[in-house]
């Protein structure tokens, strides 16, 4: 197994996409009835295929690229259903909280795959 | 400049051309890898077609000619059974970084970086005087999903299911919009942002994106169509419901 210290913030970004995910999907989440089909790509795959590289993969060809592209793909989807919204998300807490978790995960991640 | 990862579609160039002369749907890869196919290709296929003809050989253009033709239908009906979802195309993309627009009123700010990333360019336009369409699947405003006075509009009206999908880019799978209604409104004034709208793609497994080197292959939904933007379109002021007209969509109703 590679173990590459570069993979260690996209660990990080994997948690943060983890938690939003089940912020927004969880038991209390924003959008609990979807749960059973959340908007895709998934948050939670693209974690899960990251954790996957992190722990597996070779930087040489899994490198901070591909990763980037698989977190923000799901950002990316979920900007659209934000903006086709008509105001659901921007009308409460827990939707402007979504939106600046977004933001603020798209901003690290564009860093973390420009290094 | 508004920043923020839009989308710039870098296609083979066989598969340009060939959406270019007017292929339809489902057509385009597996034609387009036919087509670059010496073996398959409309190159070696018009070659020999060319020489049967010199030879006087009508039997072997005919042949040849029905082979051609057949390969196109065998492509066609493959593209079509392999497509995870109507409207799908499978290809390289590349990323766009920035997208640099004119941006007289200092309207970039309304144009953040997760809705920057939906167009393959953007400039700003002034709404009054056009016809603005968008589909969407709710009237209900408590529910979630696509609403009448979302953000994004066309000026086109959709007559069916995967042009619309393929033209401004929304994947059946994400399940963002079932494109069941549509609607029309007319604004008399505002701004907005208008450009060709960004590639989505459908996620893994079906296609990769690399950040870092900004491209991306798999299936994607296209996109490319004119798309309009507007800031805070869930502000009754900017949108006043009362100036919106609903309908179904005319794959919805069959």
């Amino acid at each position: 197994m590679k173990r590459d210290p570069r993979y260690a913030p996209w660990l990080v970004i994997a948690d943060e996409l983890e938690g939003l995910h089940s912020f927004l999907y969880g038991p209390d989440g924003y959008l609990a009835d979807r749960s059973d089909r959340p908007y895709r790509p998934t948050l939670l795959e693209a974690a899960q295929w990251i954790r996957r590289k992190c722990a597996t993969g070779w930087w040489y060809w899994w490198d901070e690229g591909w990763l980037g592209g698989a977190a923000m793909d799901p950002l990316r989807s979920l900007n659209h259903v934000i903006g086709d919204g008509g105001g659901f998300y921007e009308a409460s807490e827990a939707g402007r909280e979504i939106i600046a978790r977004i933001e603020s995960l798209q901003a690290r991640i564009d860093a973390a795959s420009r290094r | 400049m508004a920043t923020g990862g839009g989308y710039q579609p870098q296609w083979f160039s066989a598969i340009g051309q060939n959406y270019q002369t007017g292929m339809g749907y489902g057509e385009t890869v597996t034609r387009a890898v036919l087509g670059s196919n010496p073996l398959t290709g409309v190159g070696m296929a018009s070659y020999d077609l060319t020489s049967s003809a010199l030879r006087g050989d009508w039997g072997g253009v005919a042949e040849g000619a029905g082979g051609l033709v057949g390969g196109f239908a065998a492509a066609k009906y493959g593209q079509r059974y392999l497509a995870p979802e109507p409207g799908a195309e499978l290809g390289f993309y590349r990323q766009r970084v920035s997208v640099d627009v004119v941006d007289p009123n200092g309207m970039a700010a309304t144009l953040p970086g997760g809705h920057g990333a939906n167009f393959i360019s953007a400039e700003p336009i002034h709404l009054g005087g056009r016809t603005l369409n968008r589909v969407f699947d709710t009237i209900d405003p408590t529910a979630n999903g696509a609403k009448a006075n979302g953000g994004y509009w066309s000026e086109k009206v959709y007559t069916d299911e995967p042009t619309w999908r393929m033209g401004v880019a929304v994947p059946k799978s994400a399940d963002w919009n079932r494109g069941t209604l549509q609607a029309e409104w007319q604004p008399t004034g505002g701004w907005g942002w208008g450009g060709r709208a960004a590639p989505q793609v459908l996620g893994q497994p079906y296609s990769f994106t690399n950040q870092k080197l900004g491209f991306g292959i798999g299936w994607i939904q296209r996109g490319g169509d004119y798309q309009v933007f507007v800031p805070n379109s869930y502000k009754p002021t900017v949108i006043p419901p009362s100036a919106i007209t609903v309908s179904p969509t005319p794959w919805s109703k069959q």
